[in-house]
């Protein structure tokens, strides 16, 4: 019968998720506040194929969460493509958008982890 | 997840008759309880591919996620009150007096 | 890579757009100004946002620090723009030719502006209310 272990790969890799989602949220907020600045260029993340690979690891090796440790983001800057007015790329609707997506994710990571631990809690306690 | 209560594991298991005529009945009571423990642990793994899924970016369905967390922890909880009866049975009968 | 840290990054626009605001204020309340005490009509001001690091005094995680940056105002500066001339005579401080010098603010370059500055105020007070309702969030992990 397939064990899971005691903090496993999933509160693992939810918490690495949930750090890197708040570094996200730095740089959504940071384009958002350079909404207006010339010559600014809008700053985005790419974190889930690094915990993609991260997890596609962490099966390989049937290790727990310590395969998440590592995971980075990636900073990609984004210049503006057309050539009108200050140069300024950066997309406000499609931040609002990423500001939403962000939170309810990190959101979600924060309930799934609570279950998790409070399940783990419940049998600890042998249901009492 | 088809259901798993003690009473449709033990009748799924009454035809089966084999072994020494004593002990049919425990063996019967022990697999029964080993498939409630695969199925719960099945559930948990499903769980946590759903969880995997929604944090990777491969799938953005918030419901399913929600629903079979729900039902790994209800089948786990079931499973427990089940351990939790037996066990209790099981001193209730010890302490019997012969 | 902790929640008040990019509320600070939000706080520094809220600032900035709200004294981009004070200045279009400023423009627009003086659009007919004739006399100024530095002399002539009231010339335009302009906010020159740049982004900055220097909101943290603790030191961010080195690749977030080029990443995650506020705004600031850099300067407000006057518009060098050359007054309008408007040909009123009546104006008590008309030259000899009956020209007024009158301010270079166009009203409507003013309001355009105004939502821009009012919109962009909405969407980091949007983006502090997500900061936060996700640490909110993490409290409430354990409860």
């Amino acid at each position: 019968m397939p064990t899971i272990d005691l903090f496993g790969r999933t509160i693992g890799l939810l918490q690495k998720s949930m750090d890197l989602r708040m570094q996200n949220h730095q740089a959504i907020a940071a384009n958002i506040a350079n909404v207006d600045t010339p010559e600014y260029r809008a700053v985005h993340l790419d974190f889930e194929t690094g915990l993609r690979r991260a997890l596609a690891a962490s099966r390989r090796e049937g290790s727990g969460g310590e395969a998440f440790a590592s995971v980075e983001a990636r900073v990609i800057r984004e210049t503006d493509p057309s050539d009108l007015g200050d140069h300024n790329s950066v997309n406000l609707d499609n931040e609002m958008i990423a500001l939403a997506e962000n939170q309810m994710l990190y959101d979600a990571a924060t309930q799934i982890i609570n279950r998790k631990l409070g399940g783990l809690r419940y049998a600890i306690q042998e249901g009492k | 997840m088809s259901d798993i209560t003690l009473v449709s594991q033990l009748n799924a298991m009454r035809p089966v008759g084999n072994v020494a005529p004593a002990a049919p009945a425990a063996e019967g009571f022990g697999e029964a309880l080993k498939a409630a423990v695969g199925k719960v642990n099945d559930a948990q793994l499903a769980a946590d591919g759903a969880v995997e899924k929604l944090q990777t970016g491969e799938s953005r369905n918030l419901h399913e996620v929600m629903i079979s967390l729900e039902k790994a922890d209800i089948s786990m909880r079931l499973l427990m009150q089940v351990r939790n009866k037996v066990i209790e049975a099981y001193q209730e009968v010890m302490r019997m007096q012969v | 890579m902790d929640v008040f840290d990019s509320m600070k990054i939000s706080a520094s626009a809220l600032r900035a757009e709200r004294l981009r605001l004070n200045t279009i204020s400023s423009n627009i309340a003086n659009i007919a100004t004739t006399r100024t005490p530095e002399g002539g009509p009231y010339r335009k001001r302009e906010v020159v946002f740049r982004s900055t690091d220097n909101l943290f005094e603790r030191s961010l995680e080195e690749k977030m620090r080029g990443a995650a940056q506020g705004v600031e105002v850099a300067e407000i500066r006057t518009s060098p723009e050359p007054p309008r001339m408007v040909y009123d005579p009546s104006h008590p401080d008309a030259n000899a030719e009956g020209m007024v010098a009158m301010p270079a603010i166009n009203l409507f370059e003013e309001m355009a502006d105004m939502m821009t500055a009012s919109r962009a105020y909405d969407a980091n007070v949007a983006a502090v209310k997500a900061a936060k309702h996700m640490a909110m969030k993490a409290l409430e992990i354990g409860r």
